[in-house]
């Protein structure tokens, strides 16, 4: 911080006030020029650390996977890993010609488009009851509510594994209660999909929640009570006053949930491996597979596919969530 | 103010939905640590126990 508050120049202090107001503007005004060069080499000093490591690990190799994209780098390269050769588009004509690709894509959708509106429902529903209806135990609930968070996903996948088991396991024991024969869920290819939509939803929309808490105290109650009293029910108050006034959480909220959706990988990863019959394989656990067989050329391709449509989905989030104002 | 509206009927269907929700995603939580006291035989047995024993 030193480095940025120089010490007053001398060209300035020899400059005699020629009237009686304070010589602070003159001095400035007179130094500014010195000032300011060493101010932005101090500023760039201070930013090397940060610059020097961000090129290394962040750019670097972002930089160099786009490059690698566009070769036929294998694992067998890396001795000599300026020698490969350029293919141009190959990879990702590749890409979408792979089965497999294909079908992780369908997955990633699925889970995406399935698991993105129940998370979010699920913790809207969630902060509105714990906003205003809930006055006794509100601490408790919102930190139960929370505690699926703040664990580690592998830890609960784990544990999800033996809750789903198929004869033994807790969640087909409660449907037993009630006379449902449940499936094998996870060996199952029609219900691993939906049971890993549901154990996401369970541990992400805690998160979503306190975010719609935040929005939610924001919203003014005299809104609300002349709303009231000009006779609106409390569903024409939520539609009509909460639902736009919660417009920017709920553009931050969804475009989080759904950037981490879709990069989904522990769930499947811990839970299924990707199966039965690739049922449950995501398109960053395809790139892994891609990267561990040694293909790295064609798993750099794989994830700049995920990374545009990550990007695309987003930019259509904000088309349309961004305020009207 | 507008929570006083409320009918005794509806809060405590509320309270119910909470509770509800409550248990559902605690129950996991609830599991996985009583697990973490629980030997490998007894985390893996068929049926399953509740409490450590």
């Amino acid at each position: 911080m030193t480095a940025l508050t120089p010490a007053p120049s001398p060209v300035a202090s020899t400059v005699p006030p020629v009237d009686d107001k304070p010589p602070a503007g003159r001095r400035r005004r007179g130094r500014r020029k010195g000032s300011s060069e060493r101010q932005s080499r101090a500023a760039w000093i201070l930013a090397l650390p940060f610059m020097l490591l961000f090129s290394v690990f962040m750019a670097g190799p972002v930089i160099a996977s786009l490059y690698m994209s566009f070769t036929d780098i294998k694992a067998r390269d890396l001795r000599s890993p300026f020698a490969v050769g350029f293919v141009g588009l190959e990879n990702y004509i590749q890409v979408f010609g792979d089965e497999r690709f294909r079908k992780a894509a369908f997955n990633t959708a699925y889970f995406v488009v399935i698991g993105v509106p129940l998370t979010l429902g699920i913790a809207l529903a969630a902060a509105l009851a714990l906003n205003k209806g809930i006055t006794k135990f509100r601490t408790l609930f919102r930190v139960g509510y929370y505690t699926p968070v703040v664990t580690s996903i592998v830890a609960v996948a784990v544990v999800w594994r033996f809750l789903l088991r198929e004869d033994v396991g807790l969640v087909n024991t409660v449907l037993g209660w009630v006379g449902i024969n449940g499936p094998d869920w996870l060996g199952s290819t029609t219900w691993a999909m939906p049971s890993l939509i549901v154990m996401a939803s369970w541990r992400n929309f805690g998160t979503a929640m306190i975010i719609f808490l935040a929005g939610l105290q924001s919203v003014p109650v005299m809104l609300h009570e002349a709303a009231a009293i000009d006779g609106a029910n409390s569903w024409q108050r939520f539609r009509h006053i909460t639902v736009p006034l919660l417009r920017p959480t709920i553009l931050f909220v969804t475009v989080t949930t759904g950037i981490g959706y879709l990069q989904f990988f522990e769930e499947p990863f811990v839970m299924t491996n990707g199966g039965p019959l690739d049922s449950t394989i995501s398109m960053s656990m395809f790139t892994y597979g891609q990267f561990g067989f040694g293909n790295y050329g064609f798993a750099s391709a794989t994830s700049y596919v995920l990374f545009v449509i990550i990007v695309c989905l987003t930019a259509v989030q904000f088309r349309f969530l961004r305020s009207n104002t | 103010m507008l929570d006083t509206k409320r009918s005794a009927a509806s809060k405590w269907l509320l309270y119910t939905v909470v509770t509800l929700g409550f248990v559902a995603v605690v129950t996991p939580f609830v599991w996985m640590i009583l697990g973490s006291f629980k030997g490998q035989g007894e985390l893996l047995r068929v049926p399953p126990t509740w409490w450590p024993e």
